[in-house]
């Protein structure tokens, strides 16, 4: 991975795949940082020679496996506030966005994991199943479920499945 | 309307926040990799002499001497300039094979891309020169299942079945051992065949179609094949023992081989002593094998280890001390649970790995073993007395990085857990640490930009009192110029396998001033914390 490589992969999946880790943790610092973290490790690995077939997936189980640390994401909060005050720094949160954020934060991790590899990064479940080291029913189960309760949680109606109801 | 899923994508792609602009960042990246070399050489320096002196130690303990052994390397033969084949080539390795009687060579390669593809990746093929001029006669069969690191491989090129004319056995590499495909070879015309198993009784333990067995010898199984001269021919065994107490499960498959066709002709199953069974050597129908299997069985046992959980451990660390305080030696291990009978990079962010240990001294792990589930680059790093009742616990490397986090583990030999390994956990919350009652104990120790930490211990050996100190300021902008600081002081009991904070204190400091504590150098209760060893 040479420097024009990882500047492009920096500016057109950079924002992407801290979108999604932020998705999953509900907090903007951590994911910044556990995905920096992930794309230091990668350019390591890269410098040694070795080479990540698919580096956006790669950097986004890395960064959601390094954003599991309470410590580092506790640490990273309470330095980046003072930075997150700033007004550039983040968007003022929509009610959508908040009511998202809300459901997904009442799911399991794991299955909003799955939520966000599937419906944000748009990977199969055979590639979500790959990357998570899982079968791909348990990731169909858990995306089922996932998908149950973030319809419920906002009030997401399918005019096929109604019309199913219905018909029941 | 769309449909669910639809909505849901519509909806994460519009709540999914973006960073700030930053453009640095390809320069703050550079800094944090250059950060995160230095710290790893702190890191090295230490292992490098606790390698050394462990390694002269081990020597003098032995009273060996450093010995060699020639191994059979496959190498290119000269000359290699594609062999006479239409593409280009690399990665060829080469055996010596008799055809008839007449010297020849077998070949295994891989089709030359812009680059040379890694070993286990692009196209990979076997092909033999049968009379011996350096130009392949038969066209060359591509082989299927080579997988990264080490990929297919010559594996050996004996005479199985007698005839004058060398088989082919090439091999891939995996976790425990080798998958070995075999191959015979016609004249008429030039060609190198795949053997196939047919099983017309139905008796054998061997899956019919194309000829594959395993050469593996790990704590609990082995896998392999041997020849054996009969007065009716020469056949083939390809045999699979499990070894269990008291005896040792042997399963064997006898074959005739001719031509391109395997035939099973007899299979037996009975049980053995262990030292009756057959393992598997470096050798196969008396001929040497080749590769990275010249070395079996040492070249496999690197990567997994059969610790009786029912699927080899991979990436293992070990630890031997005296976890119950009965005056014996236990042995506890980390590592990652293979999957699909292959291990992960042991760099790789797996996140997940498992604790267990065995009181026995049998080898095998004691019943229950605990998952770790926020794992990255697990090992089992020290034991220590972190109560001071005589017993060690297992603390556990969790994080490898600039700041490496530690679990602490608690050995039991009964209760209602069963013999095992358990997560020390808090009792009461302690928010310097970011953990709340009930979590998993863990401490952390080194730095980065803007915040330090180190663990050190108080009244060790008798009354241990584990320290956790942390500091962290914003490295820019308002408050850089003052830090925080904290303090934990932690209690931890075996007996119930819990931590309480006996102590917490939270003071400011100007930046300029000195740290309280030293981040690059943290040990206490016996543990070298940082930089780790």
């Amino acid at each position: 991975m040479n420097e024009v490589e990882l500047r492009d992969f920096l500016r057109e999946r950079y924002p992407r795949l801290v979108g999604a880790v932020a998705l999953v943790t509900g907090d903007l610092a951590s994911a910044e940082d556990a995905v920096q973290e992930a794309i230091v490790r990668a350019w390591e690995r890269s410098d040694r020679g070795e080479e990540i077939a698919l580096l956006d997936r790669w950097v986004a189980t890395v960064a959601m496996n390094l954003s599991r640390s309470r410590l580092r994401r506790l640490r990273v909060e309470r330095l980046a506030r003072p930075r997150l005050s700033e007004p550039l720094a983040v968007e003022a949160p929509t009610s959508d966005r908040l009511d998202v954020v809300r459901a997904l934060a009442a799911l399991p991790r794991r299955q909003r994991e799955v939520t966000v590899l599937r419906y944000y990064l748009d990977l199969s479940t055979s590639e979500i199943a790959n990357e998570m080291h899982t079968s791909e029913g348990t990731v169909k189960s858990q995306l089922s479920k996932a998908r149950a309760h973030l319809a419920d949680a906002l009030a997401l109606t399918d005019d096929q499945e109604n019309s199913h109801a219905e018909h029941r | 309307m769309p449909s669910i899923d639809d909505q849901l994508k519509d909806r994460l792609q519009r709540s999914a926040p973006s960073p700030a602009g930053a453009d640095d960042l390809f320069v703050r990246l550079g800094t944090r990799r250059r950060r995160r070399a230095t710290n790893r050489k702190l890191g090295t320096v230490a292992v490098v002499v606790c390698v050394l002196l462990g390694t002269a130690g081990t020597f003098f303990a032995l009273g060996r001497t450093l010995r060699t052994t020639n191994v059979p390397v496959a190498t290119p033969s000269e000359p290699v300039e594609n062999l006479g084949l239409d593409f280009p080539i690399c990665r060829v390795m080469s055996m010596p094979i008799t055809v008839g009687e007449a010297p020849g060579s077998a070949y295994v390669f891989t089709k030359l891309e812009d680059t040379c593809p890694k070993a286990g990746e692009g196209s990979r093929f076997v092909a033999a020169d049968e009379n011996g001029d350096g130009v392949v006669d038969t066209p060359p069969v591509e082989l299927h299942g080579c997988f990264p690191p080490v990929g297919c491989e010559a594996f050996a090129a004996p005479d199985v079945n007698g005839d004058g004319t060398s088989e082919i056995a090439v091999s891939n590499a995996g976790a425990d051992g080798y998958g070995v495909w075999l191959f015979a070879l016609t004249t008429s015309p030039p060609a190198v065949v795949p053997i196939d198993v047919v099983d017309p009784q139905g008796i054998g333990y061997i899956k019919t179609g194309a000829f594959e067995f395993a050469w593996v010898d790990v704590a609990g199984h082995a896998e392999g094949a041997h020849c054996e001269t009969l007065p009716n021919g020469s056949t083939f065994t390809v045999f699979g023992v499990d070894k269990l107490a008291p005896k040792a499960d042997v399963r064997s498959t006898v074959l005739q081989i001719d031509g391109p066709t395997a035939t099973v002709v007899g299979a037996s199953k009975e049980k053995t002593a262990h030292s009756d069974a057959p393992i598997p050597g470096n050798e196969l129908c008396g001929g040497p094998l080749y590769g990275s299997a010249a070395n079996f069985p040492n070249a496999t046992v690197a990567s997994g280890l059969d610790i009786g959980i029912g699927v080899p451990l991979c990436n293992a660390s070990k630890i031997v001390a005296d976890f119950t305080g009965d005056g014996q030696k236990d042995t506890a291990w980390v590592g990652e649970e293979a999957r699909g009978g292959r291990c992960s990079d042991s760099n790789f962010a797996y996140g997940r790995a498992i604790a267990a240990v065995d009181f026995t001294g049998d080898g095998l792990a004691d019943d229950t073993y605990d998952t770790i589930s926020d794992c990255m680059e697990c090992r089992a790093y020290a034991a220590a007395d972190l109560d001071g009742d005589g017993k060690k616990e297992l603390i556990v490397l969790l994080q490898s990085s600039s700041t490496p986090v530690y679990g602490i583990y608690t050995a039991f030999q009964g209760n209602t857990e069963g013999p095992g390994l358990v997560p020390t956990t808090m009792v009461v919350d302690a928010p310097a640490m970011g953990l709340s009652a009930g979590d998993p104990l863990t401490v952390t120790v080194g730095g980065d930009e803007g915040y330090s930490y180190a663990v050190g211990c108080d009244g060790f050996p008798a009354s241990p009192i584990l320290v956790q100190s942390g500091s962290s300021h914003p490295i820019e902008g308002p408050g850089s110029g003052v830090r925080d600081v904290f303090v934990t002081k932690l209690k931890l009991s075996s007996q119930t396998a819990t931590a309480t904070v006996v102590d917490s204190q939270h003071t400011t400091q100007p930046t300029s001033d000195p740290l309280p504590f030293d981040p690059l150098n943290s040990s206490g209760c016996g543990v070298q914390w940082f930089p780790p060893g």
